[in-house]
């Protein structure tokens, strides 16, 4: 069964209006090269070369120029694949430079990238299964309402997985945080109304999660698709109301993949789309075991700019400080620069001390309680932590110990690290994190 | 399985693994935004002028202020740090900087970081703003 809302016939006005979209990207990105200002702290960024392309302006405009060619082509040659990729290659190389320019992922045209790659994906099967090109059409139409759809399912097990959205407190502290405080528009009056109402809140966090997960619906059929078409602009809209952001693209991408616009002009009954050929076995396997190959890669491959991204609200609200990533070894030492395991610190112990490539974890208990700071020069994490100082990132992770009582030896930590470390501090504690790590 | 609901699910499927596996890489990524961490603190920077009615920085503009503008964090009268969202704060203040005066017709104002320090018992909230720095600016 097709989820399409669109029925017989080719998909090229759906080609062009994803292509507009890359278009419209293409020309953010690059507004976004030429204007943004750089972090006053960037972050190391791996590889370096994407750092460096920003600062070529020529390069830049080429990889803008092959885009929007590649845009262009996708949306009217005969044949989309190969414009396509160009596309699709370039815009991603723009899109992960302008990341590593400003030291943190960009995922504002991550949509339209999704539904790019794709309808490629429906066009590569189409190719391989000798389809016309309206069925490579309708199968690239699939891909893409696919991509579409795993973005947002994506977020909503995110939400899920860390559960810090379900409560009350986050989508309130998001209100207060980006809606202006002088709104008095019937609008403001409804967010304050929100961001002061903690039933409302949490009823609305767990409305946005119903709506995310529940975008795999968008894929089962026609009238499930312009349904949820419907409520995840509501969704955008939603976000844009109470948190004055806005996602042009993935609107305009839901607005033109989720209704039956053609059939608006027409009061003829809708016609169905004709039934799809079988996928041949032999095709479904390989393309399984090609996809399940890339996952593996994906899976084994550090990604670029592999840096945990800064915290912007908390203090001494704990930090959910980032894990040491997974696929960093890890291991206990015995010391670290002036600290050492078992010392005493203002009532608590170091119980152990913990070291990864690029920061370490000191574990303070005291009895049963048991509170964890994350130290890092610029080096490593920045995150902000009551504790930091100079260049050195030394923060705790959530515990339910109140801040209070291990504030001390917070405290005795800063003070001894500072003392030993000389001026600035963060090149010794990574020199420190290092020397651990390598042994 | 048709050839449709073949390449939706593959690419649906695909498309979640991978992402999970990058974490963030054109066009993938699991978009953990507003997801990894329980906030229990709103922060905004905002102006507070002479009779004490906040506005946005936007509201204002001929911006004349002692010395770089340092928000990334700052104290509370409560003895605790505030910090605002980084980049609307850098919005903010690259907006100040765009818009520079004189003092000529300006009227003193407070930049504050305003903070909402909600309460997960009670439902309920502190509002506190600490202060940045005392500037001139006119009003738009």
């Amino acid at each position: 069964m097709s989820a399409s809302v669109f029925g017989p016939g080719g998909r090229a006005g759906l080609r062009v209006a994803l292509a507009v979209v890359l278009c419209f990207d293409v020309g953010m990105l690059l507004w976004q090269h030429a204007f943004h200002p750089a972090p006053v702290d960037p972050l190391p960024w791996e590889p370096a070369f994407l750092r460096d392309l920003h600062a070529q302006t020529w390069l830049l405009d080429v990889l803008a120029g092959l885009a929007i060619a590649g845009a262009f082509g996708f949306a009217f040659a005969r044949k989309p694949l190969a414009p396509g990729l160009v596309a699709l290659a370039a815009i991603g190389l723009l899109n992960e430079s302008f990341s590593a320019y400003i030291s943190q992922p960009w995922r504002m045209f991550f949509s339209a990238g999704a539904m790019l790659c794709g309808w490629l994906f429906g066009l590569v099967i189409a190719r391989v299964t000798g389809a016309d090109p309206e069925r490579a059409d309708r199968l690239g139409e699939a891909g893409a309402t696919a991509g579409l759809a795993a973005t947002y399912v994506g977020a909503g097990i995110q939400k899920l997985v860390a559960g810090g959205f379900l409560q009350s407190r986050a989508l309130r502290a998001h209100i207060f945080t980006h809606h202006e405080v002088d709104d008095v528009s019937p609008l403001g009056h409804l967010s304050q109304l929100v961001a002061t109402t903690p039933w409302m809140a949490e009823a609305l966090e767990y409305v946005v999660v119903v709506i995310q997960v529940g975008a795999i619906l968008y894929l089962v059929g026609p009238r499930l698709r312009m349904l949820w078409g419907a409520l995840l602009i509501c969704f955008h809209l939603g976000t844009l109301v109470f948190l004055h952001i806005i996602y042009i693209e993935a609107t305009a991408l839901l607005l033109a993949f989720s209704f039956p616009w053609g059939r608006l002009r027409s009061a003829a009954a809708p016609t169905p789309a004709p039934e799809e050929p079988p996928i041949p076995a032999r095709v479904a396997r390989g393309v399984i075991l090609l996809l399940i190959a890339l996952a593996l890669v994906a899976w084994s491959v550090p990604t670029p700019g592999e840096v945990p991204s800064r915290v912007v609200y908390s203090n001494p609200a704990p930090v959910e400080a980032n894990e040491l990533p997974a696929r960093v070894r890890v291991h206990e030492v015995e010391s670290l620069g002036p600290l050492a395991r078992g010392q005493a610190l203002a009532g608590w112990t170091l119980r152990a001390i913990e070291v990864g490539e690029r920061e370490a974890l000191l574990h303070l208990a005291r009895g049963e309680q048991e509170v964890v700071f994350g130290l890092a020069g610029p080096g490593g994490a920045v995150e902000r932590g009551p504790h930091n100082f100079r260049d050195v990132s030394l923060y705790y992770r959530s515990t339910d110990v109140p801040f209070a009582e291990f504030n001390a030896a917070g405290n005795a930590l800063r003070d001894q690290i500072a003392a030993a470390a000389g001026d600035p501090p963060g090149a010794a504690v990574d020199a420190w994190i290092v020397a651990a790590y390598g042994g | 399985m048709r050839q449709g609901t073949f390449v939706a699910l593959a690419f649906f499927s695909a498309y979640l693994v991978i992402a999970a596996g990058l974490e963030n890489l054109y066009p993938f990524s699991t978009f953990p935004m507003y997801s990894d961490s329980a906030f229990d603190t709103g922060a905004r920077l905002i102006v507070v002028d002479g009779e004490g009615i906040a506005r946005e920085v936007t509201r204002y503009t001929d911006w004349r202020c002692p010395g770089p503008l340092h928000v990334e964090t700052v104290m509370c009268p409560d003895g605790r740090e505030a910090q605002p969202a980084a980049y609307l704060a850098e919005e903010a203040t690259t907006y100040m900087e765009r818009h520079p005066g004189t003092g000529e017709g300006a009227e003193p104002v407070s930049l504050v970081v305003r903070v909402w320090r909600l309460d997960a018992d009670r439902g309920d909230f502190t509002r506190l703003d600490c202060p940045v720095v005392e500037c001139a600016a006119v009003r738009r």
